[in-house]
């Protein structure tokens, strides 16, 4: 994993068909460091984590690594980190283990069976390797996608309300999995209404950053 | 880059072969297509060998545009395509590989049953090979333009009745010199010129229909 990187958003809008979602909007995370997004339903956590991946992008102002725009090199950021959405992103018919390898096999990092074994048995998944997916409860299935980042190895996991679905068990095995991460020099942006506890971390509260036209509601 | 192709193909065949149906429907749907014009039209043999490669090519447009809805929206709906965006490889290659499983997987079925059809109609044994040759250069622009469309109607609401709508009349030119050569070949006419407008429309539609399917895709995706 690379030393020292920093990941940087600079005064950032947003619009979604015509309506602005916020603006002047700054962010910045480090190597070792988490992002926390907090802000009511419709705040625009999910379009600022689109932002990051590069799905989306800014009506202005720029997202940018140290060593250049995310837009300029797509490959080079995809390459670096892990998005997780709303949707598990994961084929019913295909059995734990073959989505978790077809998946890797296709973002191209280094096959390994150890690493996804280890993913698995760490989201408490190895009895179910074989299991068509289709065959899993939403929680499970939760573990499955989440499972996807450790067997990936990218420098920056991007969390889009990763608590949803799973039990108690599970979010402690998602906190010390970010906390591993964050050790190894990683970094975590992670879009959340739930109270989840991953010691220090930075915040970003969206509601300083809406529209005026939601300013009166505050 | 060649990885992440071959992965991709891997990936596609792997969901078509465990699914199943897919493939079985595009096959049993060309075979009964292709058997309802005898019945309809009655056994005079000359009519038969006439209307032959232009009921093969109906057949064989209508029955690999009924798997190419499923290609981008399954993945679309389930939250895959926006893995395979931001996997760290050019998403024209992605796209690329998906609409060539679909080709592997819907036009080479196509391909190895229609003298089967031939053998119904009575097609003259003689003009076969430019038969299959014609579906072979034309199917695969039928997966690519099949492709662009599917792109342009993901995430829309009655995108069953939007597809056929929009692929349709982008076919006709294929359809248009693929039963020409066909046809040529069983009058004893010249049957390249047809052909190559074929080669022609399908180098076309390979070097123009990966990048204009990423490009819609992404948009979809925004």
């Amino acid at each position: 994993m690379i030393g020292c990187m920093k990941f940087v958003g600079e005064n950032l809008t947003c619009n979604r068909s015509g309506r602005e979602i916020f603006s002047r909007l700054h962010f910045e995370v480090g190597s070792g460091e988490a992002l926390l997004i907090t802000g009511k339903n419709g705040a625009g956590k999910t379009s600022l984590l689109r932002l990051m991946t590069g799905l989306s992008r800014p009506v202005t102002g720029s997202i940018h690594w140290d060593d250049g725009d995310i837009s300029c090199f797509p490959e080079r950021h995809c390459q670096r980190m892990s998005y997780v959405g709303h949707a598990d992103a994961l084929k019913s018919v295909l059995t734990v283990s073959e989505n978790l390898h077809l998946w890797i096999a296709i973002r191209g990092t280094t096959q390994s069976k150890e690493l996804v074994n280890e993913a698995l048995s760490t989201y408490g998944l190895s009895d179910l390797r074989d299991t068509p997916v289709g065959e899993l409860s939403t929680g499970q299935r939760r573990r499955v996608a989440l499972a996807r980042l450790l067997a990936a190895d990218s420098l920056m996991w991007l969390l889009d309300e990763p608590t949803i679905a799973l039990d108690d068990e599970a979010i402690v095995i998602l906190i010390n999995s970010i906390n591993q991460h964050r050790r190894q020099g990683g970094m975590a942006v992670i879009a959340t209404n739930a109270p989840i506890d991953i010691g220090p971390e930075r915040l970003l509260d969206m509601r300083r950053h809406q529209g005026d036209d939601f300013d009166n509601s505050f | 880059m060649i990885i992440a192709f071959k992965s991709t193909i891997h990936r596609e065949l792997i969901l078509v072969f465990r699914r199943g149906s897919d493939l079985c429907l595009t096959v049993i749907f060309f075979l009964l297509v292709a058997i309802l014009f005898p019945l309809a039209l009655g056994p005079d043999q000359r009519l038969l060998a006439q209307i032959g490669p232009g009921v093969i090519w109906v057949s064989a447009l209508l029955s690999s545009m009924l798997t190419i809805d499923r290609l981008f929206n399954a993945d679309f709906e389930d939250g895959s395509l926006e893995q395979l965006a931001t996997s760290p490889h050019p998403f024209i290659i992605i796209v690329f590989a998906k609409l060539s499983a679909h080709w592997l997987t819907s036009g080479l079925p196509i391909l190895f049953f229609s003298p089967v059809i031939g053998i119904f109609y009575g097609i003259p044994l003689s003009s076969y090979p430019v038969l299959i040759s014609s579906i072979a250069l034309g199917t695969p622009a039928l997966s690519m333009i099949g492709g662009v469309s599917a792109a342009l109607s993901l995430g829309a609401r009655r995108r069953g009745v939007l597809l056929p709508l929009l692929a349709l009349p982008l076919l006709i030119p294929v359809l248009i010199f693929g039963t020409a050569a066909a046809n040529a070949a069983i009058l004893g006419t010249p049957v390249a010129p047809s052909l190559l407008l074929l080669g022609g429309v399908l180098m076309a539609t390979l070097a123009v229909a990966p990048s204009i399917t990423s490009i819609t895709i992404k948009q979809a995706l925004n």
